[in-house]
């Protein structure tokens, strides 16, 4: 196993019972690799492929069928405070301002009023939400609600921070200017980040290191290290670095071909 | 959501005032034309009205039927939410009595007024029993619904921060589903009321309905009148109350 | 199918857990307040046997479907113009919410007054009941038609009625039966809540009657079985109705 791990996953597989067929619906098939300290991994493959899955497991809200979870070197279960989560669907509370939803975990866990103000200030000063901390999530836009939950997740300092296709709902140019903050306050606050995303493009500009999973059942196809230059930027679209990259990713998927396999 | 809007919100509420000042014209020169001893002109009846906020014996019966009304309710807030609870909780006790309760407000069961009356007497206690049973399954519906409802998202959010099921659920999953619970208390009051008044008025043992009763029976038609109308302008307002607040409610909440 | 199945089966339970329970109670009370599930279908059959019974049975069946008739009538119009004006929907809303949430049994004197005491104001009394439904589920889901079916009717150049009659009807149906079948419950419950108060025929009166003159149980609660299965089987017809309208949607929710 590559030093500096905080997250290991070992031969993860993960079978879902299902009335139709007796052996189960493979989603996961021996998934094995490493999330490196301060790295930011991208996780790309086709819809269906088990990667909202996996993320669940790594965060402990779902079991494997076989393999598991490694926190530096310790298996995890259970929802660990060392790793945090931001989802895909919209997850800010409505009935909290911005300040209150950001505040959620610590208040949860008992931190005393003024310090949670001091660090709910300190994050919204990182996710560029100044201002806003007195609003609800209804008077803001899909973006800056996405930023809250960003915020929600990395006052708590987790060791990794997990993101399952956190743009989803988002336009083009709102993913691109988000997806970059996010990078940028990653290297700001040295996090680990593990992303899930279907947009390879995004996978290629964001990351250090990118892991191509097949169609289901999901398995590594291979592991890209992603060598653009840093800061990353909207230029950095236009590298002739980032399109081979990029044809490299589409190929891999390629030959997979197009429809699901339906071997267990 | 301003410049344009405006005006015609504006122009709604403008129409609404005069939609209601026609009807109450119109209703004013029919009672006029229909000229009967039995008929009352409007100006007396709003006159009456204004009376009758002063009439001990009015507003001693209206304190009671409100003390029931708000007792009764009590009475199916809590059996609404244990039964919505439990429905949310089970799926058996879900699946047994979900269809029930919807069929339930479909069956005339006011039909069965003259089984409680004998059970029960020519007395308060079939009131009650009214008023309970058409409110608490609207209760108990709404606040399984909510529950239920309540978006996955936001519980794998109290999940991964390791939330205790106590937690979970004051924390997240009440406060998630709260509109629902308020969408069960206004129809629950609603239903209470309505069956209330009508029951009282029916049976006449007590209360509004029973000195409306008294009037009709007695031929005293500007206290009928006036009293009606008094009854029926206070439902209306708090029903009107509850459900703007209800939209408000869903407004805040409802960020998808 | 097995989740029809299980619901049939539930549903099943849930009727003979009340049958025991009915059983039960009617063991425990004396013989003159409650009559027992047997006792009951018997003088049911009793009644059903009887000519002026009969007669009786017939008024209120008349007095319902004519007062249906005219709710079918004036709540459809209503409905579909309050949905399509959304102007007019908005203006009329507060007073349709309102009126529909009181007690309406309040206005019954008035009702009797204008109508005078015969078959009349009980139709007159159970329309009044039944067009709220059948306007507000209409207007509701008129109001909430693709705009994009209406912009195609456009450009395809057709005239209201053919608009109206391929696009909209089509499209709306399933609530609109939704709300006839809601309609027709509370059409149902006015005109037998009208003879229970003041008739001198019908299934109300009969209530009514059997239970001030020294309390027929068995006869009230006859009459009452009789008007609970009435509406289970009006109900569940038009429940069919919903149903097959909606095979197409629920197919394409579960069948792939």
């Amino acid at each position: 196993m590559p030093m500096g791990s905080v997250i290991e996953i070992r031969a993860l597989s993960k079978i879902y019972p299902t009335p139709e067929r007796p052996q189960g619906l493979k989603v996961l098939d021996d998934i094995t690799f490493g999330v490196e300290e301060g790295e930011f991994l991208t996780v790309v493959g086709p819809s269906g492929c088990g990667k909202t899955t996996l993320l669940e497991i790594m965060a402990g809200l779902r079991k494997p069928t076989s393999g598991g979870i490694y926190l530096d070197g310790r298996m995890i279960t259970d929802p660990d405070p060392a790793i945090g989560i931001v989802f895909q669907e919209e997850s800010t509370f409505p009935w909290l301002t911005v300040e209150e939803n950001i505040g959620f975990g610590l208040r949860m866990k008992g931190v005393g009023k003024d310090e949670r103000e001091r660090r709910v200030q300190e994050v919204i000063d990182l996710v560029e939400l100044p201002g806003f901390e007195k609003r609800y999530p209804f008077e803001l836009s899909g973006g800056m609600r996405q930023r809250v939950s960003l915020a929600r997740t990395i006052i708590m300092h987790p060791r990794v921070i997990l993101m399952d296709e956190p743009f989803g709902a988002l336009d083009e140019q709102t993913r691109l200017t988000l997806g970059l903050e996010i990078l940028r306050i990653a290297e700001r606050t040295q996090s680990t980040i593990a992303l899930i995303t279907h947009s390879i493009n995004e996978a290629v500009l964001l990351s250090d290191r990118i892991v191509v999973l097949t169609r289901r059942p999901g398995r590594v196809k291979s592991v890209i290290p992603s060598k653009l230059a840093k800061p990353r930027s909207v230029d950095t679209l236009s590298d002739a670095l980032f399109a081979k990259l990029v044809g490299q990713i589409w190929k891999d998927l390629r030959e997979e071909g197009y429809r699901e396999r339906d071997e267990y | 959501m301003n410049t344009e809007v405006a005006p015609l919100k504006k122009k709604i509420i403008a129409t609404q005032w005069l939609v209601l000042v026609v009807a109450a014209m119109a209703l004013g020169a029919l009672l006029h034309f229909f000229r009967q001893p039995v008929l009352i002109p409007l100006d007396q009846i709003v006159k009456g009205a204004w009376a009758l906020t002063v009439d001990k014996g009015f507003l001693q019966a209206f304190s009671a039927t409100m003390v029931l009304i708000l007792g009764t309710f009590v009475g199916s807030t809590l059996t609404g939410c244990l039964l919505g609870m439990g429905m949310w909780r089970r799926k058996g006790l879900r699946d047994a009595l979900a269809p029930l309760l919807q069929a339930y407000y479909a069956l005339p069961s006011f039909a069965l007024y003259p089984v409680f009356v004998g059970l029960l007497g020519m007395n308060v206690f079939p009131i009650i029993l009214t008023g309970w049973l058409f409110s608490f399954p609207a209760i108990a519906l709404n606040v399984a619904t909510g529950l239920l409802e309540v978006p996955e998202v936001y519980i794998k959010v109290g999940k991964s921060l390791a939330l205790s099921p106590r937690k979970l659920f004051f924390r997240i999953q009440l406060p998630a589903s709260l509109p629902h619970w308020f969408t069960g208390f206004k129809l629950g009051f609603c239903y209470c009321l309505i069956a209330i008044l009508a029951s009282e008025f029916i049976l006449s043992v007590s209360g509004v309905g029973r000195w409306l009763s008294d009037s009709f029976t007695g031929f005293e038609f500007q206290n009928l009148y006036a009293g009606i109308f008094v009854v029926l302008l206070l439902a209306a307002v708090i029903v009107l109350f509850l459900t703007w607040y209800e939209a408000r409610f869903y407004r805040r909440w409802s960020v998808r | 199918m097995s989740g029809w199945r299980r619901g049939m089966r539930t549903y099943g339970l849930v009727v003979v857990f009340f049958l025991a329970g009915w059983q039960a109670i009617s063991w425990i009370v004396p013989r003159f307040a409650l009559s027992s599930p047997w006792e009951t279908v018997q003088t049911l059959v009793y009644l059903l046997s009887q000519s002026w019974f009969h007669s009786h049975l017939s008024t209120t069946l008349h007095e319902t479907i004519t007062a249906y008739i005219f709710v079918i009538l004036t709540g459809l119009t209503v409905g579909v113009g309050l949905g399509l004006s959304r102007f007019w929907g908005e203006v009329a809303e507060p007073y349709i919410v309102s009126i529909y949430s009181l007690p309406k049994v309040l206005l019954y004197p008035l009702f009797l007054i204008i109508f005078t005491v015969g078959a009349a104001s009980k139709i007159a009394f159970g329309w009044f009941h039944g067009i709220f439904p059948l306007i507000i589920m209409t207007r509701n889901t008129v109001k909430n038609i693709n705009p994009v079916y209406l912009k195609i009717a456009h450009s395809l150049h057709l005239n209201f009625f053919q608009m109206f009659r391929e696009i909209l009807l089509p499209y709306a149906l399933p609530s609109i039966v939704t709300g006839l079948r809601l309609g027709f419950n509370l059409t149902l419950l006015g005109v037998v809540l009208g003879e229970l108060i003041a008739s001198s025929r019908g299934l109300g009166y009969l209530l009514a009657a059997r239970a001030a003159e020294g309390f027929i149980v068995e006869e009230v609660m006859a009459i009452v079985l009789f008007l609970f299965l009435f509406a289970l089987a009006i109900n569940g017809v038009f429940g069919l109705w919903e149903r097959s309208l909606t095979r197409g949607e629920r197919a394409a929710r579960y069948g792939k």
